[in-house]
């Protein structure tokens, strides 16, 4: 029998290394996140490709700026599912399998077991949304044509867009389903409220600034420009600071996790 | 902290209210180091949630509880780091292999766990299984998958609930063997269950919980052994009945029960049938069972309340 730290700072990255392989290893997860991502991207960029085959005249080239100002906000609108669903499963898998007590007896703090969700939940997201949006990418500038390419900073800025807008709801989608306990609900409740409830409230002009707290608005203040000007911001909320955007982003997701760490280390195992 | 405690659980006034409902009501108990230790109790009588509290999966109403010489819950990361456990069914990742389940649990423990997943998984004997899907395995098999996750930490205490279940009866011997085996490695294993044989023939001491307070507590042999009674079959039990009056007999299957005490003995039963010309067939002093024990215990109980 051997002495044991069981505080040393070693164990996180083993933590998350388990949270990976529990996430990559469910294969309905791993096959609808890789068609809303990878699939999706992969799509949008044949049919464009066909369409402008079929007809050059009528279709322009499949790449440049404004193809993949359109694929980055199907990309973002779809990744955000994904990105729901990862959270969920991050968020409430081990309860779900009963596993949770398991972990807990082990002695390990439950804001550690908590807290390598996220990182191992996010690897497993990014993964899929950066080869969705690799493909898009490439896309845009090998089938450019006669069109703008995307330069390198808005090829830049748009991936981080998409990467703060799926993270963003992977981790309200975790919080909320560490909060409950439960898989299914926080996907049943936050995907609608993504998709249509808070677009539908931010276009509400007579709510005036009380739009701000709808992340949509927030996301949409931070899409990069170029790709605003072709793609639109469809969920019309008011303007507001990039600042004012981060806040209202940071306190959707911190008070969510922080929601979820609260229960995780309250809660009967 | 005392790291090597001569008790391994020590409880005193240990409650556990849900509501007006008390689960756990006042128990004291102390678990000797190097032992296996029986925990007994009807259904309901509040043995989980004892075994949780103990572990800090779930909170304590009042009372204290040291685990391996560490109060807890202050000092639950370094107890439970020192306690293999299975708190009801083992449960696990379904679509996960056996293995990959145990590099999960290791994950949480010290980077030694991930090097004892081999030798854990050969000691309940399921090395050959072990990269198969937890879904394919039968529930004596994720008992066992369950006790070799428990391995992983090197444990003092092993605190088994019920680990039992679904075993057939050669995997029930496996499992006394495997139980003694690691008390004679100096490890101290509980062990709740409801199979009073079973934890009769692998404990060496034992509690017995009723309606969330314990009622008894003692080694198997305090607890056990002969009783004042002796089983009485003759040629002719009506005259042996007759010669025996005096003594406190009474008449059961197959024979009397007479009742022994220092100045009747069973050999002295035993002359005086003889020396009345009644043939003596069988001549046995009885035995308490645990079970017996156990029953005339929770049915007291029962009768108190």
């Amino acid at each position: 029998m051997t002495a044991l730290a069981p505080s040393l700072p070693f164990h996180r990255p083993r933590l998350v290394g388990a949270e990976i392989l529990k996430l990559r290893k469910r294969r309905g997860l791993a096959v609808t996140t890789g068609l809303l991502t990878i699939g999706a991207s992969l799509l949008v960029s044949a049919i464009l490709v066909l369409l402008h085959a079929e007809n050059a005249a009528k279709h322009g080239p499949a790449g440049g700026v404004t193809n993949f100002g359109h694929t980055l906000w199907l990309l973002s609108m779809l990744g955000s599912v994904a990105g729901i669903l990862v959270g969920a499963t991050a968020g409430a898998g081990d309860l779900g399998a009963g596993v949770f007590k398991e972990l807990v007896v082990t002695g390990r703090s439950r804001t550690a077991l908590y807290a390598a969700r996220i990182p191992g939940g996010l690897a497993v997201l990014f993964a899929f949304v950066a080869g969705g949006f690799a493909i898009a990418a490439v896309s845009s500038v090998v089938f450019a044509g006669s069109f703008a390419i995307p330069s390198v900073s808005l090829l830049v800025g748009g991936g981080f867009w998409l990467l703060l807008a799926t993270s963003f709801w992977f981790a309200v989608s975790l919080g909320v389903a560490s909060l409950i306990g439960s898989r299914t609900t926080p996907i049943a409740v936050l995907l609608p409220f993504n998709l249509a409830v808070s677009p539908l409230l931010a276009g509400l002009t007579m709510l005036g600034v009380g739009r701000d707290v709808f992340p949509v608005s927030a996301l949409d203040q931070l899409i990069p420009h170029a790709i605003a000007d072709v793609a639109g911001t469809v969920n019309g909320g008011p303007p507001m600071s990039h600042p004012a955007a981060a806040l209202v982003l940071g306190l959707w997701a911190l008070v969510s996790l922080g929601l979820g760490l609260w229960r995780t280390k309250t809660r009967d195992a | 902290m005392n790291s090597n405690p001569t008790y391994v659980v020590e409880a005193e006034g240990l409650t556990k209210r849900f509501g007006a409902r008390v689960a756990v009501n006042g128990v004291d108990l102390r678990i000797p180091a190097g032992s296996a230790f029986g925990y007994l109790g009807p259904n309901g009588a509040g043995k989980t949630t004892l075994i949780r509290m103990l572990l800090g999966l779930t909170s304590v109403t009042a009372g204290e509880v040291r685990l391996l010489g560490h109060s807890m819950p202050s000092g639950r990361a370094q107890a439970l780091a020192r306690v293999g456990a299975i708190v009801e069914e083992p449960r696990f990742h379904h679509y996960l292999t056996g293995r990959e389940n145990m590099a999960i649990a290791a994950a949480a423990r010290e980077p030694e766990a991930h090097q004892r997943i081999d030798g854990a998984l050969a000691r309940v004997g399921l090395t050959k299984r072990a990269d198969e899907r937890v879904s394919a395995y039968s529930l004596g098999m994720r008992q066992r998958l369950g006790v070799a996750r428990a391995l992983l930490g090197d444990p003092e205490l092993l605190i088994l609930d019920e680990p039992m279940n679904g075993l057939d009866p050669a995997g029930m011997e496996e499992f006394r063997f495997m139980i003694r085996g690691l008390v004679a490695e100096g490890r101290t294993v509980v062990l709740s269950s409801h199979l009073l044989d079973e934890v009769e023939k692998t404990c060496d001491a034992i509690a017995i919980v009723d309606q969330g307070r314990v009622v008894a507590q003692g080694s198997i042999d305090e607890l056990t052994g002969e009783a004042s009674t002796v089983l009485v079959s003759t040629t002719d039990d009506l005259r042996a009945l007759a010669l025996l009056a005096g003594l406190g007999v009474e008449r059961v299957d197959g024979g009397l029960r007479v009742c022994s005490n220092d100045n009747t003995t069973t050999a002295s039963i035993n002359r005086r049938l003889v020396e009345a010309g009644v043939d003596v067939h069988r001549l046995e002093p009885e035995r308490i069972t645990l079970e017996r024990r156990f029953l005339e215990i929770t049915s007291r109980l029962e009768v108190a309340a």
